[in-house]
């Protein structure tokens, strides 16, 4: 699942500017996939360089994907979704949320799951209006999110609620949450909770609710692949899901080196930094990947989010077809 | 040190110098502490307050950039809704704003609650001309912060700073609703400023209104974000509380949240790790916290130059002082030294100087009066003593000759040991002059004595004891002791107006039979030691001389045997106290003389002074003290003296043994010490006997006997080998018969019976002389 902004008004467009740039400086040097044999493969992800690719970034960095085989670039958020840098042959492997992509082969694209980051879902509800403790104290209520919330989750907690609930898409979600014009936000555990958080907003148990608790404990995010270039390169594929795994795991056992990483990352594509908010989001990220993680998406967590999409709301393409 | 005179370090100037610059050091020390810490909470207030001068400073120079760009938005907001359906109407109050001196960007977005969207930008190029931008419909202004939240708050909005791409920078953006007259929102609209011209805004300020130099400025955007901080990395990247929990100050949380919710103040805080002062306040209108942070080392910096220039100040203070002091009290001692100078004159004995006074008219004035008062008193009474010693010496001169005078009317040997007798006497004067009296004198072999105590001490005593003295020495030898004494009675009861008296004993020995007689006019009575042991003699009861005249004194008669020993003393003996007050006593006395009976007279009397200064130990004389002794031996028989010559042969032991026994008849010798001479005797003459000559030679050797003064002497001679038996070591006769070596015993046997056994080599002869005491 795309994970749109969640940072600042300022942080974000700052961000797309220097991922702008970054992407000018890539297009200097043919990001476009190589052919087999010394081909280097690239790898993007729907956001700009974070510790929500960290174990991605080290494993690149620290040369984890060279030693097992394979020439792999990470290539960042440039403004393009991810979807369509797949679609036209920009990257071999992008980043998605489970519902984007199934939402993406619903409308004709061949993709298929390589490798599951996380196991569950990490959207919470925040409340400056009392606590909530239920999907239900949500009724009658305006929530404010991201531009580009994933309409499929929209739809279904919409219908939860029985049509009685408002999920309004805005640009700076938290500034407009921080300032008081609307008292309910959308966001994601691992980044908007703690920019909040760490502009001086008091989270609580009471006051924060996570989707997960409610039976919307959708997996999200996966890194995906077109079944042709799979089927292509076979060798990849593997390679990169051993790598990405090493990769996670590595960043797990040191947290700091990986933030050095990543924070060295975010420095030369001009993002805003900064290592305690990093992180939290790392440790968030690793909470979320479930205890002994294989690094594969399940059946069951598959045939959870493929049942919510489409009208009628049944899985259309098979597990094994989606799921490598 | 050696520059200063002597004693100057321990002189009172000094001291006082010393005590006082002490003291001034003390109390400044106290007044600087308590300044110090006054000057640290003045130095703390003074900043908190400059600094909260700067800090609404630098709030009210951004504010008024602000408040135009606010103004110049609102003051074009009428004229705006009247044109606002045409924006080509609208494009001039756009550009107004734009023009606006801190504006970068006006705009203009009408809400699409009208039922039209339309978002219109004036934007300013860098050389202050304006372009108009009219954004395309796919633009969602609406769900934009800078638009939404106006809308759905109906109140103004300044957006946290942002990344604009129109501009490339970051900007901040005033948004204001525009409301129709049904009360619904029409439009929104508002200016841009540069983040840039705001901090820029800042520097000018702070670098015009410098702060302490250490301190420094942060600033924060409503988000918590850093805009203005002395570590730009932190800037734009960091908020406080990231800050806080990264860097370990969790001190500037709560401040930051405080000063968020409205308050405004300073706090002393940790921060970085250092002690810091944060002054701090918040914009109303954009929302920014400003924050003035001094660290404490910067104050403590300024504290401790201010202490080290208090230091200085308070040694020079402390110095000078001192010296004031010093020369003060210098000067004020000096009268006192001079004093001093005048005493120690007056104590050198120089009284005619007079002391030299100071009209201070103050206690030194009087000092001087007193000293000099005093130097006249102790030039009368040094006169008055010197005349007082003189008398004394005169009288003491005087004295001394009564003493010696005294003594000479003693006997003038103090041993006398004449035929017949030994005579002894001593005495001890509890002063100079005393009224003890002893003498004694043999007139006509008549041993004539007087032992005597008269009432009183001193010269009064003295005199009546010479008259005494004399009155015997003149008439004691003619008449009968109570004769003697009735004279002497008579005598001295006539003008007796001071009722003074004379116990005394006067007596009168004929040498030749051993018959005493004596009188004793009230004195203690004689001891007489016979046979070993000490007893009072039974005397009459005379009164003491001088108390009634034509007293009738007795006189008694007793019968001395040779040996026999009297002493006399006076009560000064008897009467001695020790400091417990307990006397001496006549059984003590009786006691001692039994005890040392059988040793010669001086070592007698000796004895009894020794052992009377024993129990009175440390407690004073307080009377004279006389002790007289007699020793009675009577007149010797004429020597006697016999010689033996006998041979070397056992047979002369018959003729020795009889020649012994001749002896002890004649010299009527107890039986008991015979057979012991006899014992004595037959050992020696037996060793001449048997080792003087060879054998079989006929030789002859000689025992003379004589007897002098109740000393039996032998000489036994012989003419043999030198052989001297005296230095023969005296046998052990503790061993057993078996373990004794033969011979030796003789020898030790001659020495154990006689008192005295010698050798000597006259004449190649040896000649051993054996004395024993028979009487």
């Amino acid at each position: 699942m795309p994970n749109p902004s969640i940072v600042s008004l300022f942080r974000r467009t700052a961000a797309v500017a220097a991922a702008l740039c970054f992407a000018v400086v890539l297009r200097g040097q043919d990001a476009s996939p190589k052919e087999e044999g010394g081909r280097q493969y690239s790898f993007y992800t729907f956001w700009t360089p974070q510790s929500q690719y960290a174990g991605y970034i080290l494993a690149e960095q620290d040369g984890i994907y060279r030693d097992c085989g394979l020439d792999l670039k990470v290539l960042h958020y440039d403004g393009t979704p991810s979807v369509k840098m797949l679609s036209d042959g920009k990257a071999d492997f992008v980043s998605l949320t489970l519902l984007d992509a199934l939402e993406a082969r619903n409308n004709g694209l061949k993709l298929v799951n390589v490798f599951q980051l996380l196991a569950g879902s990490s959207f919470v509800v925040v409340s400056r209006k009392g606590p909530i403790s239920t999907l239900e104290d949500l009724k009658g209520k305006e929530i404010v999110t991201y531009r580009a919330f994933n309409p499929t989750l929209k739809k279904e907690i919409t219908r939860r609620l029985d049509g009685d609930v408002s999920i309004i898409e805005v640009y700076s979600c938290v500034e407009v949450f921080l300032c008081g014009a609307y008292d309910y936000l959308i966001c994601t555990s691992y980044n908007e909770l703690f920019e909040i958080e760490e502009s001086g907003f008091d989270i609580t148990r009471g006051n924060v609710l996570r989707l997960g608790d409610t039976g919307l404990d959708i997996a999200e995010d996966g890194v995906y692949a077109l079944e042709s270039f799979i089927k292509a390169n076979p060798d990849a594929v593997d390679k990169f899901a051993e790598a990405s795994a090493l990769g996670w795991k590595a960043a797990e056992a040191d947290i700091e080196h990986s933030l050095d990483v990543t924070l060295h990352r975010m420095e030369i594509n001009h993002i805003v930094r900064n290592r305690y908010h990093e992180r939290k989001m790392l440790k968030e990220m690793i909470r979320l990947e479930g205890e002994g993680s294989d690094f594969r998406l399940s059946r069951e967590q598959y045939e959870k989010a493929a049942s919510l999409v489409g009208e009628d709301r049944t899985v259309k393409v098979p597990y094994k077809t989606m799921v490598r | 040190m050696k520059y200063l005179p002597a004693g100057y370090i321990k002189s009172f100037a000094a001291k006082m110098s010393r005590m006082l610059s002490l003291g001034a050091a003390i109390v400044l020390l106290f007044v600087f502490v308590v300044n110090n810490i006054l000057t640290r909470k003045s130095i703390l207030d003074e900043l908190i307050v400059s600094n909260s001068a700067r800090i609404e400073l630098f709030i009210n120079n951004i504010e008024s950039g602000v408040k135009e760009v606010e103004l110049a938005v609102k003051g074009r907001e009428s004229a705006f809704i009247e044109k606002m359906d045409d924006p080509q109407q609208v494009e001039p109050i756009l550009t107004e704003i734009a023009l606006g001196s801190n504006v970068r960007e006006a705009f203009y977005a009408i809400a699409p609650q009208t039922g039209r969207t339309l978002m219109v930008d004036a934007l300013k190029d860098p050389d202050g001309s304006i372009k108009m931008l009219y954004r395309p419909e796919s633009y969602k202004y609406h769900l934009h912060h800078y638009f939404l939240v106006p809308q759905r708050l109906g109140r103004d909005y300044w957006t946290p700073p942002y990344f604009t791409t129109i501009a490339s920078q970051r900007a901040v953006t005033y948004s204001h609703p525009v409301f129709g007259s049904d009360g619904n929102i029409k439009a929104v609209i508002g200016a841009d400023i540069l983040l840039e011209t705001l901090t820029d805004t800042l520097s000018s300020i702070v670098a015009k209104h410098t702060p302490l130099k250490g301190s420094y400025l942060i600033a924060l955007s409503e988000d918590g974000r850093y805009i203005s901080h002395p570590d730009k990395d932190k800037i734009a990247n960091e908020t406080y509380i990231t800050d806080a929990m990264e860097n370990n100050s969790p001190d500037l949380i709560p401040l930051v949240k405080g000063m968020f919710g409205g308050k405004q103040g300073a706090d002393i805080v940790k921060l970085y790790g250092r002690k810091t002062l944060v002054t701090y306040s918040k914009m109303n209108t954009i929302g920014w916290g400003i924050m003035l942070v001094t660290p404490f080392d910067v104050l403590n910096s300024i504290l401790i130059r201010s202490f080290l220039i208090s230091v200085l100040l308070m040694l020079i203070g402390l110095i000078v002082v001192g010296l004031l002091i010093h020369q003060i009290i210098w000067k004020m001692c000096q009268p006192i030294n001079r004093y001093s100078q005048a005493s120690s004159v007056i104590a050198g004995g120089d009284f005619d100087t007079p002391v030299e006074l100071t009209a201070s008219g103050d206690e030194l004035q009087t000092l001087g009066e007193a000293l000099d008062n005093m130097r006249q008193s102790l030039k009368h009474y040094m006169t008055e003593m010197l005349a007082s010693a003189a008398q004394r010496e005169s009288l003491a001169k005087e004295l001394s000759i009564a003493s010696n005078i005294q003594k000479s009317m003693l006997p003038s040997d103090t041993e006398w040991e004449a035929e017949g007798f030994e005579m002894e006497g001593f005495q001890q004067p509890a002063k100079e002059v005393g009224g003890d009296l002893y003498y004694y004198m043999l007139k006509g072999g008549k041993l004539c004595f007087i032992i005597g105590d008269v009432s009183g001490k001193g010269v009064p005593a003295s005199l009546v004891m010479a008259q005494t003295v004399c009155l015997f020495k003149s008439q004691g030898s003619a008449a009968t002791p109570a004769e003697t004494v009735s004279l002497i009675n008579n005598l001295l009861s006539e003008n007796n107006e001071q009722n003074m008296f004379v116990t005394l004993i006067v007596g009168k020995l004929d040498i030749a039979d051993g018959t005493l007689h004596f009188c004793n006019a009230g004195h203690n009575p004689m001891m007489l030691i016979r046979s070993g042991k000490a007893t009072q003699l039974n005397m009459s009861r005379n009164l003491p001389v001088g108390l009634m005249e034509h007293y009738a004194y007795k006189t008694d008669t007793f019968r001395m045997e040779p040996g026999d020993r009297l002493v006399l003393y006076t009560d000064g003996i008897v009467e001695a106290e020790n400091i417990n007050r307990e006397l001496y006593s006549t059984d003590r006395l009786c006691n001692m003389l039994t005890q040392s009976a059988g040793v010669p007279l001086g070592a007698i009397l000796q004895s009894v002074l020794d052992d009377v200064r024993t129990f009175v130990a440390d407690a004073p004389q307080s009377d004279d003290i006389t002790i007289m002794g007699l020793n009675y031996r009577g007149l010797s028989k004429p020597v006697k003296e016999s010689t033996i010559v006998f041979k070397n042969k056992m047979e002369e032991l018959t003729r020795i043994t009889a020649f012994v026994d001749g002896l002890a008849t004649e010299f009527n010798i107890d039986s008991l010490v015979v057979n012991q001479l006899q014992l004595a005797i037959e050992e020696a003459v037996v060793n001449v006997i048997n080792y003087a000559y060879p054998a079989y030679t006929d030789c002859e050797s000689s025992l003379s006997a004589s007897l002098d003064d109740g000393i039996l002497t032998f000489v036994l001679s012989d003419s043999g080998a030198p052989f001297d038996p005296t230095a023969k070591a005296d046998p052990d006769i503790t061993l057993g018969v078996e373990e004794r070596p033969i011979g030796g015993l003789g020898i030790f046997l001659i020495k154990k019976i006689m008192n005295e056994v010698s050798y000597r080599r006259i004449n190649d002869c040896n000649v051993l002389t054996m004395k024993k005491k028979i009487i």
